[in-house]
């Protein structure tokens, strides 16, 4: 499946975070409810136009991960990749980056930068360390300064503000993190950034355990729109 | 079985599998540790779609379980 993954480019919408994403979901599978629910799953072409009907999950379309894998990389074949460097996939803010990446399992690189001006010089240079073959995937990002992306940043304990790249480790719930590592961004960051990945323990969640813990604490995730899966609020 | 019967009995299988192939595809790593790349907006996974030529796969999920952050 990653291996297939890589001559796609893989979108994954925190659902319930974003209005105008809320629509295009809506657009894409129509659920029972009518409503907007918790997952939604598309094979679509560079255009975004839907390649395979829609669903709920990928169960929806495909009888298991093999059968996707094959089906991924045979529709691959219609598209011949562009020779040139990839983009930074990056989140919107620490906030919502320390909590997806929680959820994941891996840390959180912050890049910081002086103000908006350093923003796509900062983003370019992650970006190459990021799809760095032993880095891909292995970590979410957030590009940010003093006035954009930083909401969140004041729970990252150690966090000094200082231009470069934070290799942050998030608690079990993305509500609090830690730095793990600080990198210059004026030296070659890929390197940096495998021995940090290579220090990184993940944390061993049990779904149920995780979820009664975090009632027991009262933990209460506010997302930007009402949760309107119904599955998701019977649960809640 | 009863149409109802019938259409509760594949909502809950569907469930079941949705559950389990969710979370192969969030899990998938390879050998070296190499997961899937994720680009976590509409927005951004789009422009990067349409600047490389390549096909999207789009599965959105939702960052907390009732209500509990830190698992989607």
């Amino acid at each position: 499946m990653v291996t297939a993954s890589r001559d796609w480019v893989c979108i994954r919408p925190a659902t319930y975070e974003s209005e105008i994403e809320a629509a295009i979901l809506k657009r894409l599978f129509r659920t029972r409810s009518g409503e907007l629910e918790n997952t939604v799953f598309a094979l679509l072409d560079p255009n975004g136009k839907r390649i395979t009907r829609g669903g709920r999950s990928p169960s929806f379309v495909f009888a298991d991960a093999a059968d996707m894998a094959t089906e991924m990389l045979r529709i691959a074949k219609d598209f011949k990749p562009k020779k040139v460097a990839r983009d930074l996939p990056t989140i919107a803010d620490v906030r919502l980056g320390l909590n997806v990446a929680a959820c994941d399992n891996v840390p959180l690189v912050v890049a910081w930068a002086k103000n908006a001006k350093g923003l796509p010089a900062l983003r370019a240079k992650l970006a190459q360390a990021a799809w760095d073959t032993g880095i891909v995937g292995r970590a979410h990002y957030v590009i940010a300064h003093e006035t954009e992306g930083q909401v969140g940043v004041s729970e990252v304990a150690e966090f000094e503000g200082k231009l470069g790249v934070y290799v942050v480790v998030p608690d079990a719930y993305g509500l609090e993190g830690r730095v793990l590592e600080y990198l210059s961004s004026k030296k070659e960051l890929a390197a940096g950034l495998r021995e940090a990945l290579g220090r990184y323990e993940p944390v061993t969640k049990n779904d149920r355990r995780h979820v009664r813990e975090g009632k027991r604490k009262g933990l209460d995730w506010e997302s930007e729109l009402p949760v309107t899966g119904p599955q998701e609020r019977r649960r809640r | 079985m009863s149409r109802m019967h019938s259409l509760l009995a594949l909502a809950l299988l569907g469930t079941s599998f949705h559950s389990q192939l969710f979370a192969e595809v969030e899990r998938t790593e390879t050998t070296e540790g190499a997961r899937i790349a994720w680009y976590t907006t509409w927005q951004e996974g789009l422009a990067e779609a349409k600047r490389t030529n390549r096909p999207i796969m789009l599965h959105s999920a939702a960052p907390q379980c009732s209500g509990v952050p830190g698992m989607w």
